[in-house]
């Protein structure tokens, strides 16, 4: 089961959190109404991940599949109602998942307080003076809910996204704005993205902050008090080597806001993710 | 008795003609195309071939009164024409009795404009073509 979440959620933060925008005149990025796809691909696909004492995800399949109806859509896991959509502009209200609860949901690790106890400056014995037994540290998937626009110039394309908790009850938020373009060269596509995304501080204290029942004390952890910013750069290309099959090697590099870094949970501020190999469409 | 008989095969007899002039079929009018797609100035280009079956031989003129075009052959049961036609709207095409100017049959030209599906952008960078 764990095995099968992870590979959706590579194939999410993969393929998943880049859009793709692209000239007019590439069939390719348009689809005809009522279309439906899936893709299959098979190569090295991993996550490093950032979390303490929890190893990189990797996988040799990465399956993705999207619907586009009147306006209606689905890609992956990511929902959407399209309110407009011409050649320049559109409009979604869209529901997806949050990447940071990705990378808790993939194994089973646990977080052992001796690793705690040397990373947190100021645990202090719990009220009673016994030492704290940890549990595995859990944190939930979040589906937020949301909305985006996209500007498509001549030049570069824009994205603005808006989300919001749904699912969980944090009611954390996140915003992201992105700049994005793609190529098409004879068979080969490249695409690059660069963003920017603000997450609200719930949402950073329910995925890095620790509650209090973790650490034995009468009170939550938390991380920060206010919303913090994070980076994150995407590169792809594509080369199309029959009209079902194609290489594909794709990269993303996420960096973390800094201050996340007080959190015992947190080992890296950054990580990368990516996938090499060929996708077959069905 | 003889009256009956008489009367019975001149029924027989009328039936028979009957069926045999409805299975004879009706003068036809064929056109290809029946359709012709506009192009970016919404005009029709196209080598219009018409051809007239008739139920007897006969001298045919076909004329598209819009082109101010008739071409008359003489008599046969079947007659075929090919024209080059250009033009904005749909073509009357009419079949006439050469001599006395009689409609005959008659078959329409018609115009359509093209119109690609409706398609819509991917929100995600696409792995496939």
């Amino acid at each position: 089961m764990h095995r099968f979440v992870f590979v959706i959620c590579l194939s999410l933060l993969i393929g998943g959190v880049s859009y793709c925008v692209s000239a007019k005149e590439a069939k390719h990025d348009h689809v005809p109404v009522h279309d439906w796809g899936v893709d299959i691909a098979l190569g090295y696909g991993a996550i490093e991940n950032p979390l303490n004492k929890r190893e990189s995800l990797e996988t040799l399949v990465v399956p993705q599949w999207y619907y586009y109806g009147e306006r209606f859509y689905i890609e992956n896991l990511e929902l959407g109602y399209t309110l407009f959509e011409n050649d320049h502009f559109l409009l979604d209200l869209v529901g997806y998942l949050n990447d940071d609860g990705v990378l808790y949901n993939v194994d089973n690790k646990s977080v052992s307080i001796l690793d705690i106890s040397n990373l947190i400056p100021n645990v202090g014995r719990p009220f009673n003076g016994n030492t704290v037994e940890f549990e595995n540290i859990k944190r939930k998937f979040t589906y937020m809910a949301g909305g985006q626009v996209f500007w498509l110039t001549e030049h570069v394309d824009v994205k603005l996204l808006y989300g919001k908790d749904v699912t969980v009850g944090h009611e954390g938020e996140e915003t992201l704005l992105s700049l994005q373009k793609s190529y098409k060269i004879d068979k080969i596509r490249l695409f690059w993205e660069a963003g920017v995304q603000r997450k609200t501080a719930a949402l950073n204290n329910y995925y890095y902050g620790l509650r209090a029942s973790e650490r034995g004390l009468r009170n939550d952890t938390d991380v920060t008090g206010k919303s913090l910013i994070n980076y994150y750069v995407k590169i792809a290309a594509t080369y199309r080597i029959s009209d079902r099959v194609s290489g594909v090697i794709s990269l993303r590099r996420t960096q973390m806001n800094d201050d996340l870094l007080m959190s015992p949970l947190l080992l890296e501020d950054n990580y990368l993710s990516g996938f090499a190999g060929i996708n077959v469409h069905l | 008795m003889y009256i009956c008989n008489k009367t019975f095969t001149g029924t027989l007899a009328m039936l028979f003609c009957l069926n045999i002039k409805t299975s004879w079929a009706e003068p036809q009018l064929n056109l290809q195309p029946e359709t012709c797609v506009r192009d970016e100035s919404g005009e029709c280009q196209t080598t219009l071939n018409i051809q007239y079956t008739g139920e007897e031989r006969r001298a045919v003129c076909i004329a598209i009164d819009h082109l101010v075009w008739e071409q008359c052959q003489e008599e046969a049961r079947r007659h075929e024409v090919s024209v080059a036609v250009r033009t904005h709207q749909n073509l009357d095409v009419t079949a006439l009795d050469a001599k006395d100017r009689r409609i005959l049959s008659e078959a329409t030209l018609i115009l359509a404009t093209f119109k690609p599906d409706a398609t819509r952008k991917r929100r995600r960078f696409s792995w496939s073509y």
